[in-house]
């Protein structure tokens, strides 16, 4: 079997980053899609999209602490073309600055800043959503990021963590209805998150010793603590439990925050363990012959002795002359 | 242009580490930091068991996901096909050592010396090949060496001649028709990268 090992180069601080990005623009995009559908979320789901904008922000920050040489960050714009990262930061920036300037003409020129902002930023924050599956897949050693279900549990990871943020609610200027639409739209996303986790480890598990390493990691091993408590606990279960049991009753403003402020986090444990458990080969392979060193002998054999196995021949120093 | 490569003849090298030690004093890498290294690989089951030893370092790839993913462009690949590290560039991301498949890329943490607060003589006679903390580093194939009109110091040192450097697009080079001999590989092909570092795979002692 091939050895793999487990990466430790990116940790917490770009957890949070990707985590925070991806629940802001998540925020960001719920809101425009509550608007589009009923006009009385423009003004009161306001403070919860300003908050999604501002963690963006936060969330960029802690990449910066990650770098080497963090002073040097503005040179990460250069290779858009081929570089994911490059991308990211282009894309994310943008929407902090844009996002910011479109949260500060809600106070200061209310109205047309808003309207010419909001198809750009959105556009944005569409972006975001999927680019922690993106950065992640261009890392191709890595399979347990290149597996398309990523793909599909980054979105919905982000916009249950926007719902969260737009349900946290900091200036408390949603009404019961529209919490329990988020409430409602919250539990939602908490059962396609759970399914898509569950089926991305089912079949990450299948995919190789790389895959069934990050999978054991994740249920069992280093991240098991993180992974149950935070990403499973407070991403998943908790806004489940709190969110079905308040659509059956009254909805109670505190919970409905609380579910909020568990989903925002869970989030950022789920990209964290995502992150923490990806294993990548750590021996050369040859054509033919499987992993080095592990699988038996090679097919080659000494032409001093009876056969040659795949494409055996003359000795290496016969063809050079040596 | 040419395409540098090398083709290693793994029936030839013994294990010394004389090419770690080598890159070693000739980079003044930094302590734990080995651009090339040489792992031991023990296989089968007795009776048949064989012993063999493999040097690894950068693969030099023709085309390298570590300059895929790097965001300022301070990976880069040259025209004569080496993979080399702008450090006045690299912000230290990490991108690239995790997108090496051949886990090739140091990310220096810190600086530091196998004596505090003093530079060992190789340390000091290398003012050009300043390691800078926060960077990625990597083989070179001693690119210094190669402008010079010198072979890559491991290639120099390895008393068995198991390493060979030279063009890959000379058809009469040596590194070229190695390349082409029957026991010729390249590593780990599933990822696509083209390495300009072959393998001569071993023979089977009866």
């Amino acid at each position: 079997m091939l050895r793999v090992r487990r990466q430790t180069d990116w940790a917490w601080k770009v957890a949070i980053y990707l985590g925070l990005s991806s629940a802001g623009a998540g925020a960001y995009v719920a809101w425009q899609g509550l608007r589009a559908l009923d006009a009385t979320w423009g003004g009161s789901g306001r403070p919860g999209a300003g908050l999604g904008i501002g963690l963006v922000v936060v969330g960029a920050l802690f990449i910066l602490l990650d770098l080497g040489r963090w002073s040097r960050f503005y040179l990460a714009a250069f290779r858009p073309g081929t570089s994911w990262e490059s991308r990211g930061f282009l894309i994310v920036s943008t929407f902090g600055l844009l996002g910011l300037l479109q949260a500060g003409g809600w106070t200061l020129v209310p109205g047309g800043l808003d309207i010419l902002l909001s198809i750009p930023v959105t556009l944005l924050a569409l972006a975001i959503l999927p680019y922690a599956s993106l950065l992640l897949r261009s890392l191709r050693p890595f399979t347990f990021w290149s597996h398309p279900l990523q793909a599909a549990l980054s979105p919905v990871s982000g916009l249950l963590a926007g719902c969260g943020i737009l349900a946290f609610d900091p200036l408390q200027w949603i009404s019961a209805a529209q919490e329990r639409t988020l409430v409602a739209g919250i539990t939602a996303l908490a059962v396609i998150e759970a399914l898509l986790l569950a089926a991305l480890l089912w079949e990450v598990r299948r995919s190789g010793p790389a895959g069934l390493a990050s999978v054991q990691t994740l249920v069992s091993g280093e991240t098991s603590l993180e992974f149950w408590l935070g990403a499973v606990g407070l991403g998943v279960v908790l806004p489940l439990a709190i969110g079905a049991g308040a659509l059956m009753g009254a909805v109670d403003s505190d919970l409905v925050r609380l579910v909020g402020a568990a989903a925002l986090v869970g989030a950022i444990f789920l990209r964290h363990v995502l992150l923490a458990a990806a294993h990548r080969p750590t021996e050369l392979t040859f054509r033919g012959l499987g992993p080095w060193g592990i699988g038996g002998l090679s097919p080659l054999q000494d032409p001093d002795g009876a056969s040659s196995g795949a494409g055996g021949g003359g000795r290496a120093d016969r063809v050079s002359g040596l | 242009m040419p395409r540098y490569g090398m083709v290693i003849d793994l029936d030839r090298c013994i294990g010394c580490h004389a090419c770690t030690a080598a890159c070693r004093q000739e980079n003044a890498t930094q302590p734990g930091v080995r651009w090339t290294r040489v792992l031991q690989v023990d296989e089968g089951s007795y009776p048949h068991v064989r012993r063999s030893f493999v040097p690894r370092g950068c693969m030099h790839c023709a085309k390298p996901p570590c300059v895929e993913v790097c965001p300022t462009g301070a990976s880069c690949r040259r025209k004569d096909g080496l993979v080399l590290v702008d450090n006045s560039l690299c912000i230290g991301c990490k991108a690239c050592t995790m997108a090496c498949p051949y886990e090739a890329r140091y990310f220096l943490e810190r600086l530091q010396s196998y004596f505090p607060g003093e530079a060992t003589p190789y340390e000091r006679s290398r003012p050009t090949l300043e390691h800078q903390q926060g960077t990625v580093e990597k083989c070179t194939f001693c690119v210094h060496r190669l402008d010079a009109g010198l072979q890559p110091a491991c290639v120099d040192t390895c008393p068995t001649k198991a390493r060979h450097f030279g063009d890959l697009e000379d058809p009469e080079s040596e590194v070229s028709l190695l390349s082409r001999d029957p026991r010729a590989v390249q590593p780990s092909p599933d990822w696509g990268t083209d390495p300009s570092v072959y393998y001569l795979l071993p023979y089977i002692r009866q």
